[in-house]
């Protein structure tokens, strides 16, 4: 299914945040969000969710335009994975996971076998079948963050935006939830992902926008579009994107010197 | 967990429910025995003579049930709206009088018993008087655009509270002391002395009809705790549930106090309680709640009773046993809400 924004324009209220995000996303694609803090990234998701109207343009799901779908049907096709907060009460992660179940099933109905089985594909697609009896708010971020990309497969969807999926993650779960993200493109999930590091557009990303002040300023794939003077207007610092032999590909680094060392 | 274990938590609960709804009916004045008791049972529903003693007979089935059975109601109907308030609200710190309901029945029942009103008139303002607040606060929350809709609600609800809880203060002082004050603070303390088979009959079906959303939303429930885009995300309508299931709550809680006047406590405690015993889960929590809360009011009552050679009040006895018990879980922060 393809998730498109055409002539986009988010905000609430009477606050317009983005304007004139126009882009596509096709089945087993990744578009990476990059921007800093306060580009309406976050609202733009909003908007491709279906939470919040758009101010003008339209978001549509193989070509149709969503503003008059039910949730439910929403949520049938596209799914949404925030970031990982900590849990209020202690459900299981099962029992989380199953919650993607909500679309799926009746009003008044309870989860059933198949709905139990569902979910236990997709904590075991993401290696979390050992954890399904335990407790979500005491669990690590990464595992939380697993989790919650789990009850998002267990909602079966077409389409997966996720905001900042491996925001405040060590580097071990970071690597571990980009790796899952490879894995969802290639089942062909369409996938929408922002994050704080452009060097994850290089990871899993086929396309990547630049956003700022609303708008996108740049589009395409990373190794075109994410340059060192773009994301130097971007972010507002100096940063290097070299090619680095060992890797076989490019790296987004800030250029500040090491500490201690003398130009 | 083993098939036994497993049958044992099945009908423990049940049973512990039995005996303290066993122990309030031999308890009183009139010692009567678990036969006799069972013998009313069986024999006065269906108008057969039981053939004991009159003052036994009237003890339990005159005097003692209806005291029960409300006491069940009551506290069964206190916990399910409490557990739905704090999933609703995310916050586990939540009681059924977040959104004022209970100072709108205070209120109410204030001004029925300061304008020297029939009972059935008193109980009728609580009544409205709950409903009443709650649509208010309600109704100011969703005037005021936010993002985050849900604290402007419970803010919306303290700001009513006080105001309604000024008005009943206005009331005290202008009150007859000698008659209408003590009559208004014995209400503001809660009592199931005074219900009747007829309140009971009036204010069941209002509880029934509350609950009847609790139970069939009892496992998407579980969703409204994710908060309001979360759930959204995840398909469901929250803007047509959050409201009905606030209403339900609302008209269950002021079904009960309408009768008793407010017992505080039970609608903070109980829900916690059994989310240790069966987890966070609704479809598990709710029923829990409902058992609990009963067989807990029902225990205090009995000790409100039986303790002293005057009743104690009922919100003291809870306050005495559900503040120190609150601080004692925030003190451990166990598995049910950390």
């Amino acid at each position: 299914m393809t998730l498109a924004a055409e002539a986009l324009a988010t905000g609430y209220g009477d606050v317009i945040v983005g304007r004139d995000i126009a882009f596509a996303v096709r089945p087993g694609e990744a578009l990476c969000l990059l921007g800093p803090n306060g580009c309406g990234k976050t609202t733009l998701f909003k908007t491709l969710l279906g939470l919040i109207p758009p101010k003008a343009g339209r978001v549509t799901l193989d070509g149709e335009d969503i503003a008059r779908w039910p949730r439910r049907r929403l949520a049938q096709a596209v799914a949404y994975v925030p970031q990982a907060q900590a849990a209020l009460f202690p459900f299981t992660v099962a029992e989380m996971a199953l919650m993607g179940r909500a679309a799926r099933i009746g009003l008044f109905e309870s989860p059933g076998a198949a709905d139990h089985a569902a979910v236990a594909a997709a904590l075991a697609s993401l290696g979390l079948a050992g954890l399904a009896e335990r407790v979500a708010t005491e669990l690590s971020g990464g595992e939380r963050q697993l989790a919650l990309i789990a009850r998002a497969l267990a909602q079966e969807p077409k389409a997966l935006v996720m905001d900042e999926p491996t925001a405040s993650l060590d580097l071990g779960n970071e690597t571990r939830v980009l790796e899952r993200v490879r894995e969802l493109k290639a089942r062909g999930l369409a996938v929408v992902l922002s994050t704080h590091d452009p060097d994850h557009a290089f990871l899993v990303a086929d396309r990547v926008a630049l956003m700022a002040k609303g708008g996108i300023v740049a589009i395409g794939p990373p190794e075109e579009t994410i340059t060192p003077d773009r994301l130097r207007a971007l972010y507002g610092v100096p940063v290097a994107v070299p090619y680095v032999p060992e890797l076989g590909r490019r790296i987004v680094a800030p250029s500040l010197r090491t500490a201690g060392e003398t130009p | 967990m083993t098939l036994q274990a497993a049958a044992c938590r099945r009908v423990a609960p049940g049973l512990a429910l039995a005996a303290v709804v066993m122990l309030a009916l031999l308890s009183g004045k009139f010692a009567a025995t678990p036969g006799e008791v069972l013998t009313v049972l069986a024999t006065k529903p269906f108008g057969l003579p039981s053939g004991l003693d009159a003052a036994t007979e009237t003890a339990i089935w005159q005097v003692r049930l209806p005291r029960v059975l409300a006491g069940l109601a009551v506290g069964a109907a206190l916990a399910a709206a409490g557990a739905t308030y704090q999933g609703l609200f995310r916050n586990p710190l939540v009681s059924p009088d977040i959104l004022g309901v209970s100072a709108g029945a205070n209120l109410g029942a204030a001004l029925g018993v300061f304008l020297s009103l029939d009972v059935l008139v008193i109980q009728t303002l609580a009544f409205l008087g709950g409903l009443g607040a709650v649509s208010a606060v309600y109704a100011v929350g969703a005037a005021i655009r936010t993002r985050d809709p849900v604290l402007v609600l419970v803010l919306a609800g303290v700001a009513v509270g006080a105001l309604l809880g000024a008005a009943l203060s206005l009331i005290k002082i202008l009150a007859d002391p000698y008659n209408q004050l003590p009559a208004i603070t014995y209400w503001l303390l809660g009592s199931l002395a005074s219900v009747t088979r007829g309140d009971l009959a009036a204010v069941l079906p209002a509880i029934l009809i509350g609950l009847a959303p609790l139970v069939l939303l009892r496992w998407r429930m579980n969703l409204m705790t994710l908060g309001e885009e979360e759930a959204r995300a995840l398909g469901v309508e929250t803007r047509i549930l959050r409201p009905l299931l606030i209403a339900s709550a609302t008209l269950m809680t002021a079904a009960a106090v309408s009768i008793t006047g407010v017992i505080g406590w039970v609608g903070l405690i109980v829900p916690h309680v059994a989310r240790m015993l069966v987890g966070p889960d609704f479809s598990r929590l709710l029923p829990a709640s409902l058992m609990l809360g009963g067989g807990f009011l029902v225990g205090v009552d009995l000790v409100a009773r039986q303790a002293a050679a005057i009743e104690v009040p009922l919100g003291v006895l809870t306050a005495a046993i559900g503040a120190p018990f609150f601080l004692w879980l925030l003190a451990t922060a166990r598995r049910g809400w950390s």
